[in-house]
């Protein structure tokens, strides 16, 4: 499960970064999926996250599946809220492609890869791997994916990604 | 029915156009039911140039096809941008593969080289051998169409290749970007899930599907016959099963019912019908004969009142007779456990017994309550219903702490019981009564081999108990050992207390009653409680064969700190007669604050 739980976790922080979406949010959205015996509170959401092994503490909790669900279908919650800003980010981020420019050109895209960049850095464990360049590609990759995750049938789409993750050989 | 549009999905980038007719089976659905769909896509979103926009048509095989190659394409990609998270991440990238890292940087020509679609498939974010190697989604025409299929252009632009779809300019492939395809997998995944549309009937079409729907309708059918037999072969067996029984509580002999192992397993079948009664007779009857030999006759009595209706009401309570009393504690306890139908089983058989000897009660009480959880308010109210004929004292509320109460009544309708030359119907009633009351407090003071609080909460209403079961305890000395120790059953049986114990131990043979009798009139001499104490007192007394006490174990923080005040014998030391048999039960025993002293066999389980 250990690549569900990064998955999961960098998700997540893409939204975080791209939308702002604190805690407070990520728990009203578990109240609003019914959720909340899963994800209580922010402590619960907090060690739910922190399962990832990226993070720095290296994500000692296991996650069961209905923990791996709960995130799952909050997350495509909260992305299907946030659509049209990602659909504008994915449109942006596909004209500045075409036309051959940096996407931190843009305020929306900039304040984006800042934001996930730092934000990753503050939380994940750091290695050599995560450069800036790393962290950029990563956070664009992110923003796509969860452009699609946030269609009504994107926890199904994200649910399956993870499994297919956990199914392929590493490498 | 008219051709009419029926679903336009219009999502900023594409419109896709549904057109059909609306079947008649729309009405049994919750979804429309179309036939003969046709469909428009139409990708012309505002950016991409009016040269470029396309439009596409075909029927519902061609929009099916569409939706599986766009849909499988994107969680496709979807998955290998995690696989290349997995990659990078988790592994140090690779020098040579044009991963991720090396696309990620950010010189505008690296970003250029990255972005930029690239005419030739495979190139760009992605290792393009990846690419390359994984089976991009192909729609599974037939053969004589030229597949449709989605490739991947870099992580922003995916190729569309139309296949059959292509409108007959030139242009058999359109490059999609992201948001394009993703409208496209929008609108199609919404037609899929709003509308039902029927299988065109197309001759090539049947060829393919009718193998694998004849396969599926035999499979269905086996199962649907499969379903059936199991069900009736369920019921079947339950039936035998009743009907043996009933059989066999007809008969005489004890040791033909103890044949009868299947009769064990039909408590927890049967409930609340007359076979499920017979049944549950049958199985205390069986327990009955484990627990004793030579009583076939009174046996074959009980099973004879037994057998009779189960479903009283209680107004039977207040008619005077044996069978009535003990019908209608049965049946009031048959809504409830099976178990405490058999323990009224008991009773009745008890019943039957009284004609002869009072005696068999106690005797038979052991096997009844085996399987009892009996709780305590429910034999409470049985009690109380099935004392109305003529025993007043058996008239007690069906509070828990009532059962001490109603216990101690007992003893006194057991002395009449037992000795007078009463009716059979009086007899019968206290000797039923007072043998429910038995079992019925036996299981819950046994099982409540309480912890120490339960005790406290007894303590009191043992208090009345106390002294009426040293009057019975008294009576019974002059009877024979049985009869003694089914008082000083009735005797500890005051003590029940409130919370059973579900699981409740097994009672074994009449051998340690002597024994546990012996311990309870040694520290009701002995027992001297000091002042200072007002809890109970709990000790688990560990016997040796040869009657010496082997050990006693103190239970609780009272009974530990007050052990020295407690004049335990000494280990060793002649304390009570020998076991017989094999049985060296150890004993709980309840020392009150009040100067009480009650004596419990525990089971060996």
């Amino acid at each position: 499960m250990d690549n569900i739980k990064a998955q999961l976790d960098l998700v997540l922080l893409a939204l975080e970064s791209l939308a702002g979406i604190g805690s407070e949010a990520m728990l009203e959205a578990a109240a609003d999926l019914k959720l909340t015996n899963i994800v209580a509170d922010r402590v619960a959401l907090w060690r739910l996250r922190q399962a990832s092994p990226l993070r720095k503490g290296k994500g000692r909790k296991r996650l069961d599946v209905d923990e791996a669900r709960s995130l799952v279908l909050i997350t495509c919650h909260l992305a299907n809220q946030q659509q049209e800003l990602l659909r504008r980010a994915v449109a942006l981020l596909e004209r500045l492609t075409e036309e051959g420019q940096a996407p931190h050109r843009t305020a929306l895209l900039g304040d984006y890869l800042d934001t996930f960049s730092n934000t990753y850095e503050e939380r994940m464990e750091l290695t050599d791997v995560h450069s800036s360049d790393h962290l950029t590609g990563l956070a664009l990759k992110l923003l796509i994916d969860l452009f699609f995750y946030s269609a009504p049938n994107g926890s199904k789409r994200l649910w399956a990604t993870l499994l297919e993750r956990s199914l392929a050989p590493p490498g | 029915m008219a051709v009419a549009v029926f679903r336009r999905y219009t999502p900023p980038t594409c419109t896709l156009e549904l057109r059909g007719e609306r079947s008649p089976l729309s009405v049994w659905s919750d979804r429309p039911i179309v036939k003969q769909v046709q469909f428009i896509l139409s990708i012309d979103g505002p950016q991409r140039p009016v040269e470029q926009r396309i439009t596409i048509k075909g029927g519902r095989t061609q929009l099916d096809h569409l939706h599986t190659v766009v849909n499988s394409y994107v969680q496709q990609t979807l998955n290998l941008s995690a696989s290349q998270f997995q990659t990078r991440l988790l592994h140090p990238p690779n020098a040579n593969s044009r991963s991720l890292s090396e696309v990620g940087e950010q010189s505008p020509n690296a970003v250029n080289t990255a972005f930029e679609p690239t005419p030739t498939a495979g190139q760009g974010l992605a290792a393009p051998g990846r690419i390359r190697d994984m089976r991009w989604s192909r729609s599974r025409s037939s053969s004589l169409q030229p597949s449709m299929a989605l490739i991947p252009k870099g992580l922003l632009k995916h190729e569309l290749q139309l296949g059959e779809l292509a409108p007959h300019s030139a242009d058999a492939s359109t490059i999609l970007n992201t948001t394009e395809l993703f409208d496209l997998v929008h609108a199609l995944e919404s037609y899929k899930e709003e509308v039902d549309s029927i299988p065109e009937l197309n001759p090539a079409q049947d060829r393919s599907v009718m193998p694998w729907m004849k396969g599926a309708a035999v499979a269905v059918l086996a199962v649907g016959v499969t379903a059936t037999l199991v069900n009736v072969l369920e019921l079947t067996p339950k039936a035998s099963f009743e009907s043996a029984d009933s059989q066999l509580s007809n008969q005489a002999t004890e040791q033909e019912l103890a044949q009868q192992p299947t009769t064990l397993e039909l408590p927890p079948v049967a409930s609340g019908a007359p076979p499920s009664a017979d049944s549950s007779l049958s199985t205390v009857e069986s327990e009955v004969a484990e627990a004793e030999e030579g009583k076939s006759k009174l046996i074959a009595e009980a099973d004879d009142e037994a057998s009779s209706e189960v479903d009283q009401t209680s107004e039977k309570a207040s008619q005077e007779g044996e069978e009535n009393t003990g019908e209608i504690a049965q049946s009031q306890l048959g809504n409830r456990n099976q178990p405490n139908r058999n323990q009224q089983n008991g009773q009745r058989r008890n019943q039957g017994n009284s004609n002869g000897n009072a005696n068999n009660e106690v005797a038979l009480l052991p096997a009844a309550p085996g399987q009892l959880p009996a709780p305590i308010s429910g034999s409470s109210a049985t009690r109380s219903q099935a004392s109305a004929p003529g025993n007043s004292t058996l008239n007690r509320a069906t509070a828990p702490g009532s059962v001490a109460r109603s216990s101690a009544p007992s003893p006194s309708l057991a002395s009449p019981g037992a000795s007078a030359t009463n009716p059979i119907d009086q007899s019968g009633d206290s000797a039923l009564a007072e043998s429910r009351l038995e079992a019925a407090e036996l299981p819950s003071e046994l099982t409540s081999i309480p912890p120490i609080p339960s005790i406290e909460s007894g303590i009191d209403p043992l208090a009345d108990a106390g002294d009426i079961a040293v009057a019975q305890r008294q009576a019974s000395v002059s009877n024979d050992a049985p009869q003694s120790a089914r008082a000083g059953r009735t005797t500890t049986s005051g003590e029940s207390i409130a919370s059973p114990d579900p699981k409740l131990p097994q009672i074994y043979s009449d051998n340690a009653e002597t024994q546990r009798t012996q311990v309870q009139t040694y520290f009701e001499s002995e027992w001297q409680p000091p002042e200072a104490l007002n809890q109970a007192l709990q000790f688990r007394l560990i016997f040796n064969e040869d009657g010496s006490l082997q050990q006693a174990i103190p239970l609780g923080e009272s009974a530990r700190s007050y052990r020295s005040d407690v004049n335990l014998p000494a280990s060793g030391t002649p304390f009570v007669s020998p076991f017989s048999g094999n049985d060296t039960p150890p004993m709980r025993l309840f020392l009150g604050a009040n100067g009480q002293v009650r004596v419990f066999l525990e089971s060996l389980d």
